[in-house]
């Protein structure tokens, strides 16, 4: 991130030939800001924490005519859609063979569940799925493609474009091909190579995996964490560890797919509260506890209320402290899956417990993903050491899926490492020094009868300290600014000025856009399924005088309620405030042609820029 | 609405006199409303023209406003079962009730030395890898590393030039910027490596096969399964809600049995055709057993059934170029509607792939829930798998060598005296489990007796595990095992000491603490109905609460929520719903106005035509209907928009 400025422009071209080479080529020279963006000005920095003083904007709702209209559009859509149908299979059977029974088979996939597929989403599929090539850090090198029939079959045309990425989860803009971790990840790979063989419950746990474990229990705060190869997986395979039959799960109506997996998995009885609403999930719980179980009305056998830290499509926060007065009164246990705000939000980037000076150990369950912030992949569960020793012999991944592979735990280690900083052994740190890889279990392991609960009661908010240096394989080498944490600090302040100033300018210019402000992701509302291609392809070419092409992600229907298309903006550290500006002022182009604006009291695009500052920092 | 009451001299005039100034007011209070008249005017016309008219009409009306009215959370007091509670006596409730702890703890001492016992190794997984506990070098039975690729040098410089150009992470779903060339570059190379049509690629291994069942597999649909199939396939099956036929492991005459009883009960039931299919594992993961692969594909085709086959062991592990299941039978991969397969197992990458018709995989890129709903593999993870491909397919030795050392390890542990074991494993399986065939009378006393196995031999330099397994959580218990997984990487010679150290170290243990003879087990050794011990309540029991999700619930209030298709698809179907009626009424409308000359509109139809004519009668009552259908879903839409 260091290094020369940029030389004019926006510091990257958006020309095919800056691309990078095939996938056997190495890339060490160049592009070092294609990856990560030059920002020296330390004004436009912020760091993300809760301020009860800040007043979160009042959602705006949209129009009776956008609601209406919208509804028509779909209206005309299905109508169509049917029609097409209709005609397609008694003249133009061919192409409907698979969706009707033949030869004594069943369709293989039915009518109504490929509808959507086929006659909505169709329609704009040259927005989704667009192949990529590199790295998606700052920016992304699309592989351009055109069709010929109408979307139902791509081909590449071999050129390739540049474009701003704002849609990538590269929070923390860990998502680098060259730089600390990329180094540290080659050395990982030749000492490791790639594979680590097997199911952890079998051969397959490598001393790596232990230390990558210490780590992100310290980096959480909790007293023990494990790792899961995918973060679909992570929720899916762990819920049903934890709860079965005579169980009952809340869960928010918006929780991810992973989380809805798991728990049909488990057996366990549903009861879903209104997204977000803390006065809907008290109703719930207090009907949940006095009438028991259905028929029976025997007590429920334990209660688990699974939320998420941020949300993917809606770009809201949990009311952490909120819940935390609940789980006392209602003794239930908090499952929060902090998949996108770890490492994104708090000023020490330890999720909604940091953002909120919540002690971590206050909360049963901790999940995340090391997709989105750490540049990694695959998952993790944090909890207490009895908690979690449990859940590693009993959860579905540990005992038969592949463990999670040494490059990847050694870009886990090293991003992780860099946000924390490096020390030498801190009075704080609670291991002793000399590190033993083994997985044993506390040997006073006979007062697991006690409920989790009372473990949970320690008092005083969370200490973050930097990561003990015995935390870390010997043979990782990091650059000093890694290992100080300037570097991992100076990523988070920036991530949490872009993300503020973005979600600030955008309502400013009078877009209808949800969420929390220091959210790093910011959903902007198109509604009209109409609009979702015309954006997308708006922004990747646009007209005007700056031609910065720019990829966004548009969301709909199986994601996000039918009626609310959007936007979805992922904000990250490696963009600079030109980069912001650049997307500010695309929006509002588009928007003005979109007729996306509402509301009085609207700026213009200069001066939101102009005033940036103030915006951020603005209760 | 406004009927004339006849007074009656009665003792309650009072009370009339108070209805009567009552009734005017409201009536004139109607008659303020603008368009009031109208409607007045239409009633009385209609209900002279057509009295049953007026009655639909009234019913129409009463019906939208329950509609209206009535409670639109599920769950919520409208169950017969809701107590009605006081705020204190909740209070209490809420005081009282004490949650059991969030997970049991260990339950016996065995359970202790789970986690304690596992190997860890220090370095680099290979087929010499070193402990960590103990700084020795072991030779390595415990890793799938079929042709030794875990340790392969080209496959580093390969990763190490993809990390340099893609970074690590895509940092997204394959539908928003996740999908990197080198993906769909390792779709094409398995697919052209099986010569299959098209291929999808997930990110984990376990998740692929668990995703893919419930992408295709409905409600109401059947699956013919395997009693021996892995878990992930178990967990697939669970979430699709199909209905699921067990055959006994391997049986093809069961198997046979099993498809004729589903074809029967088709007919007999009659109805739409369900999609059916038949799921089990190339190589069984539970023990190392093959497929009868041109039995089924023949099976499947008699009875018109599609064939999910999970290859995630046998892909890159048999065959001529480890192609899998396919090349040892000959088969053609494309008679395989879904060939489940593994990089992470088979190729030493990572993720897992389904292949089959390019609209098979099309419908997975949206349908498929680990697919969409998860980041895209790293992109190093895909060049590796590739270039994976790319030896095996150059080098076929490898895959001689690999069956030279299956054939070495099983000739030594063939020497085995004094201990009966059984080894249900294919002779061509690199993947071999070990069963005792005298096990001793508790599943705990078994595991720790080849805990005991694997430590003793660990101590004498080789690496095995014990078959890793949830007690519990799987449909049909399989009995514990021995998991070896041979590689190609070992020579002749120390092939044969691992198998000399394996037969010694089960001689050791099984041979001085078990002196149990062989009872009447040894001759099922052929069948393997051995290696699914039946749990201990009643197996049709057991798979009901497994899979029963058609089974209305006690508290169907609670279960369905979790069960149905989730708010978003309940307001696509909404409107998709509303769709079709609004194209209902327009056709039924059209085609009334245009049969009928001379009566141009709705409201020329209410008042020039005569209630006599049966057509025009029959036609109206049509429009009627076709009103109250469009009302019907009208309602609870325009209310959930919340206005």
């Amino acid at each position: 991130m260091l290094g020369h400025g940029p030389k004019g422009g926006y510091g990257f071209p958006n020309t095919a030939g800056s691309a990078n080479g095939g996938p056997w080529g190495t890339n060490k020279s160049g592009n070092r800001h294609s990856e990560f963006g030059w920002d020296p000005n330390q004004n436009w920095r912020y760091t993300s924490q809760y301020d009860p003083n800040c007043k979160e904007p009042k959602e705006v709702e949209p129009t009776y005519f956008w609601l209406l209209t919208t509804y028509f559009s779909y209206l005309v859509l299905i109508s169509l859609g049917h029609l097409r149908d209709f005609w397609g299979k008694r003249f133009n059977k061919k192409e409907f063979l698979h969706l009707m029974p033949q030869d004594g088979y069943a369709a293989l996939m039915s009518d109504f569940d490929s509808f959507y597929t086929r006659r909505l989403k169709l329609r704009l599929d040259d927005c989704f799925s667009r192949p990529t090539a590199g790295v998606a850090g700052r920016t992304v090198t699309l592989l351009d493609r055109k069709s010929d029939d109408q979307h139902k079959s791509f081909q590449l045309t071999g050129t390739k474009t540049r474009a701003l990425n704002i849609s990538s989860y590269n929070y923390l803009g860990f998502a680098q091909a060259t730089g600390g971790c990329a180094d540290a990840v080659e050395a990982g790979i030749r000492k490791y190579g790639i594979s680590a063989g097997g199911a952890r419950l079998e051969a397959g746990t490598l001393d790596l995996h232990v230390q990558a474990e210490k780590l992100v229990s310290q980096f959480i705060g909790s007293e023990d964490a494990m790792i899961v190869s995918m973060g679909f997986a992570t929720n899916s395979t762990t819920i049903p560890a934890l709860v079965d039959r005579g169980c009952l799960v809340i869960s928010d109506e918006f929780n991810h797919s992973s989380i809805r997996f798991g728990v049909r998995l488990s057996g366990a009885s549903v009861r879903t509260f209104k997204h977000n609403d803390m006065k809907a999930l008290d109703t719930l719980l207090r009907e949940s506890i006095s009438q028991g179980q259905p028929r029976t009305h025997r007590p429920w056998k334990k209660i688990l209320v699974i939320v998420e830290g941020l949300y993917s499509m809606e770009g809201t926060m949990l009311h952490l402290p909120e819940l935390i007065v609940m789980k006392e009164r209602y003794k239930f246990y908090l499952y929060v899956d902090e998949a996108h705000s770890i490492g994104a939000l708090g000023p020490n980037g330890r999720g909604v417990c940091d953002y909120f000076g919540v002690d971590p150990r206050c909360i049963d369950i901790l999940m995340g993903t090391f997709t989105k912030s750490f540049g990694a992949s695959g998952g993790y569960i944090a909890g207490n050491k009895d908690v979690i020793d449990r859940i590693r012999v009993k959860s579905h991944s540990m005992a038969y899926a592949e463990a999670i592979t040494p490059p990847v735990l050694t870009q886990i280690i090293s991003s992780m490492a860099s946000i924390m900083g490096v020390s030498p052994p801190l009075t704080a740190a609670t291991s002793s020094p000399d590190f033993k890889p083994t997985l044993a279990l506390h040997p006073s392991s006979s007062d697991t009868d006690l409920p989790a609960l009372q473990m949970a009661h320690e008092p005083g908010p969370a200490v973050y300290g930097p990561a003990p240096s015995h935390y870390l394989p010997p043979w990782m080498h990091l650059p000093p600014a890694l290992l100080n944490g300037t570097e991992g600090r100076e990523r988070l302040r920036r991530l949490a000025f872009n993300s503020r100033y973005l979600s600030s300018g955008l309502r400013k210019l009078g877009f209808v856009v949800s969420g929390h402000r220091d959210s790093p992701i910011v959903p902007l509302f198109l509604f009209h399924p109409g609009k979702m291609p015309v954006f997308s392809r708006m922004m990747l070419e646009r007209v005007g005088k700056d031609r910065t092409p720019v990829v966004v992600v548009v969301v709909a229907y199986p994601a996000t309620p039918l009626i609310s298309s959007r936007v979805r903006f992922c904000l990250s550290a490696a963009h600079t405030k030109h980069d912001i500006d650049l997307i500010l002022r695309a929006c509002d182009e588009i928007g003005d042609i979109l007729d996306l604006k509402t509301g009085k009291n609207r700026w213009s695009a200069d001066e939101v820029i102009r005033r940036a500052e103030e915006l951020v920092h603005e209760n | 609405m406004n009927t004339t009451t006849t007074a009656d001299p009665s003792p309650v005039l009072p009370l009339i006199g108070v209805l009567t100034s009552t009734l005017v007011k409201v009536q004139n209070g109607f008659h303020s409303i603008p368009g009031s008249p109208i409607l007045i005017r239409y009633i009385k016309s209609s209900y002279q023209n057509d009295p049953y008219r007026s009655l639909l009409e009234l019913f129409l009306v009463v019906f939208a406003l329950r509609t209206i009215f009535s409670r639109r959370t599920r769950g919520e007091g409208q169950s017969r079962n809701f107590v009605e509670l006081t705020e204190k006596e909740i209070d209490e409730l809420v005081d009282d009730w004490q949650p059991m702890p969030l997970v049991d703890g260990p339950t016996t001492k065995f359970e202790h030395t789970i986690l304690p016992s596992l190997p860890v190794i220090s370095g680099p997984a290979s087929h010499k890898p070193k402990l960590a506990a103990t700084g020795k070098t072991v030779l390595n039975l415990a890793s799938p590393n079929w042709v030794g690729l875990l340790e392969d040098e080209r496959i580093k410089e390969v990763a190490i030039g993809t990390l340099r150009g893609y970074g690590l992470s895509p940092c997204g779903p394959p539908g928003f910027y996740g999908t990197l060339d080198v993906h769909t570059q390792l779709e094409n190379d398995i697919a052209r490596f099986l010569g299959i049509d098209s291929v999808i690629v997930y990110s984990q291994s376990f998740s692929t096969i668990t995703s893919v069942i419930p992408a295709f597999a409905k409600r109401g649909d059947v699956v013919v399964a395997d009693k021996s199939v892995n878990f992930a396939i178990q967990k697939g099956l669970q979430i699709s809600r199909c209905t699921v036929k067990w055959y006994e492991h391997n049986d093809m005459a069961d198997l046979e049995r099993q498809l004729k009883a589903v074809e029967k009960e088709a007919k007999r039931k009659g109805g739409p055709l369900k999609r059916r299919f038949i799921v089990s594992e190339g190589v069984f993961e539970n023990n190392g057993a093959m497929i009868d692969l041109a039995k089924v594909v023949e099976l499947k085709k008699k009875y018109k059934f599609r064939l999910i086959l999970d290859e995630s062991y046998s892909f890159g592990m048999v065959g001529k170029h480890g192609k899998g299941v396919t090349e040892v039978f000959g088969v053609p991969a494309t008679e395989i509607d879904l060939l489940v397969g593994s990089m992470a197992v088979g190729l030493n990458a990572g993720g897992g792939f389904c292949a089959g018709m390019e609209h098979v995989t099309h419908h997975q890129r949206i349908n498929g829930a680990a697919f969409v709903f998860s980041a895209a593999m790293p992109g190093l993870l895909a060049t590796t798998a590739s270039a994976a491909i790319n030896i095996m397919q150059t080098s076929p030795q490898i895959y001689s060598q690999l069956a030279e050392n299956i054939r070495t390890f099983r000739q030594g542990l063939a020497k085995l005296e004094g201990v009966t074991i059984y080894i249900p494993s294919n002779h061509q399986s690199a993947l071999i489990h070990v069963y005792m065939l005298s096990p001793p009378e508790s599943i705990e006393l078994e595991e720790r007796l080849l805990q005991d196995v694997v430590d003793d031999a660990l101590g004498q330099g080789v690496l095995i595990c014990r078959a890793a397994r949830l007690r519990g959580q799987e449909v049909f218990e399989p009995a514990p095992s021995l998991k070896i997984m041979i590689s190609a990487a070992f020579t002749k010679k120390e092939t044969e000491k691992m198998a000399n150290t394996v037969r010694n170290s089960l001689t050791k243990v099984l041979g001085s603490k078990s002196s149990v003879k062989v009872r009447k087990l040894r001759r099922i050794s052929a069948n393997a109905s051995l290696l699914c011990k039946q749990r201990s309540d009643d197996d049709r029991l057991w798979q009901e609460r497994m899979f029963s999700n058609t089974r209305p619930d006690s508290g169907s209030a609670y279960c369905s929520i979790p069960l149905a298709p989730g708010p978003l698809l309940r307001d696509f179907r909404l409107v998709h719903d509303l769709c079709f009626c609004y194209l209902l009424t327009i056709i039924i409308l059209s085609v009334c106005l245009l049969s009928s000359p001379g009566q141009p509109s709705l409201s020329a139809a209410d008042t020039c035509c005569t209630h006599d004519d049966p057509v025009i009668h029959f036609r109206r009552s049509i429009m009627v209907f076709s009103w109250l259908a469009l009302f019907r879903l009208l309602f609870p839409f325009i209310f959930s928009i919340q206005l």
